[in-house]
């Protein structure tokens, strides 16, 4: 074999090997992670609910965190109606940067009883949801999950635990969280935050349909 | 009595049995604000002192929407040398007009009702010191949804004691000095 040809075929094979190689690769890849959720469908903006600008030097930047925290507001709020909505949200601010004294919304991201997902604070900032927790996104859901005295608590729509399905989904993958991705406020701070109705959901619900989700693409 | 007539004295009876099951099942503390929920609900702050000592009570009038006590925690801290919540941010303080001691009293799942905010509230409360070891309250919120505490700036050393009864939190505040004379 003359060695131009000898040349032309060790080439040929360091290339087959390299293509080889990428090909395992990318397989493997394909096999072993999820499918990439895309952003879910809405998430309503800031300005649509008449957010307060937030006093960023109150603001401290976020670390990557371990999961997504799950909480109520405790206030009973059974609207289903957009304007309503943004109010109650833009009460909450109120709440926390007027009576509270925090630098925004304490919160990254609110859903609704109608199954919306509105915008908090920026998940460049570090929250004010769970003290000690706080660079973990913080997320609530509008309503009050515990009740007072054993009655009155809500219960969490079929709309709100999609929303809570499509959010999680997408931040879990945004973000690289590990197992069990979700927590709720109760497992790191003394309350009954997000409530009795809400808790069980979280834990058990939330976390196998994410679970599911991660189940290799490639069978 | 008549066949109808026993029907419609049944009818009533069943009636009232279950407008007063409804209004029972519904029924909750009337100071309790549902509309402003949480576990425990501070109605109003009441300052007293003694004229014969520093000591300085301050009762608060509690409204729960829970069997579960309030079982509030405290510190005392030291102001020059602990950082405290101002917003949701922890700094220490050079002001000096709150006290050289802080007690903290910490709350969980606890909102106050319209009532308490006028003397409750982040900016604080200034109190003359002459008479007693109190010189400010104010409350607090760490960057926690469900916490809040009253800070109570002393002059002096203090001793806190802490009872809590059905509907009242007392905080009865004592200079360290005044308590090892008794």
């Amino acid at each position: 074999m003359n060695e131009g040809l000898r040349r032309r075929t060790a080439q040929l094979l360091i290339v087959f090997l390299l293509l080889s190689y990428i090909a395992i690769e990318v397989v493997a890849f394909a096999a072993t992670s999820w499918q990439p959720q895309l952003k879910p469908t809405i998430i309503i903006p800031r300005q649509e609910w008449g957010a307060a600008p937030p006093y960023n030097m109150d603001l401290r930047d976020r670390t990557k965190g371990m999961g997504l925290i799950f909480h109520h507001t405790a206030h009973y709020f059974p609207e289903l109606d957009y304007f309503k909505t943004a109010e109650e949200i833009k009460r909450v601010q109120d709440q926390h940067m007027n009576t509270e004294g925090y630098g925004d919304i304490g919160y990254h991201y609110i859903v609704d009883r109608a199954g919306r997902i509105w915008d908090g604070r920026s998940t460049n900032w570090t929250g004010a949801h769970s003290k000690g927790n706080n660079h973990n996104i913080g997320i609530v859901a509008l309503g009050n999950y515990e009740g007072a005295w054993g009655i009155g608590a809500q219960n969490v729509t079929t709309g709100a635990f999609q929303a809570m399905e499509r959010l999680s989904k997408w931040l879990v993958y945004q973000e690289s969280l590990d197992d069990p991705f979700v927590y709720t406020h109760r497992q790191f701070n003394d309350t009954v935050c997000p409530g009795g109705n809400m808790n069980s959901l979280i834990l058990l619900d939330l976390r196998l349909s994410i679970r599911n989700a991660m189940q290799p693409a490639v069978r | 009595m008549k066949n109808y007539q026993w029907n419609i004295a049944v009818m009533c009876l069943v009636t009232v049995t279950i407008i007063g099951a409804f209004s029972f099942i519904r029924a909750t503390p009337h100071e309790y604000d549902r509309s402003i929920g949480s576990l425990h609900q501070i109605r109003e702050m009441n300052i007293s002192s003694s004229s014969d000592s520093k000591e300085l009570t301050l009762s608060f009038a509690v409204a729960h929407g829970t069997k579960e006590a309030m079982k509030p925690t405290v510190e005392i801290l030291d102001i020059e040398s602990t950082p405290l919540y101002y917003g949701e941010k922890l700094k220490i303080s050079n002001d000096s007009s709150q006290g050289k001691y802080v007690v903290a009293v910490n709350l969980y799942d606890t909102r106050l009702q319209e009532a308490a905010k006028h003397n409750l509230n982040i900016q604080g409360l200034k109190l003359s010191s002459e008479n007693h070891i109190v010189k400010h309250i104010r409350a607090a919120y760490p960057a926690d949804d469900s916490q809040m505490i009253i800070y109570i700036g002393c002059a002096d050393k203090p001793i806190v004691e802490i009872d809590e009864d059905k509907n009242l939190l007392v905080v009865r505040i004592t200079p360290s000095q005044e308590h090892r004379q008794e």
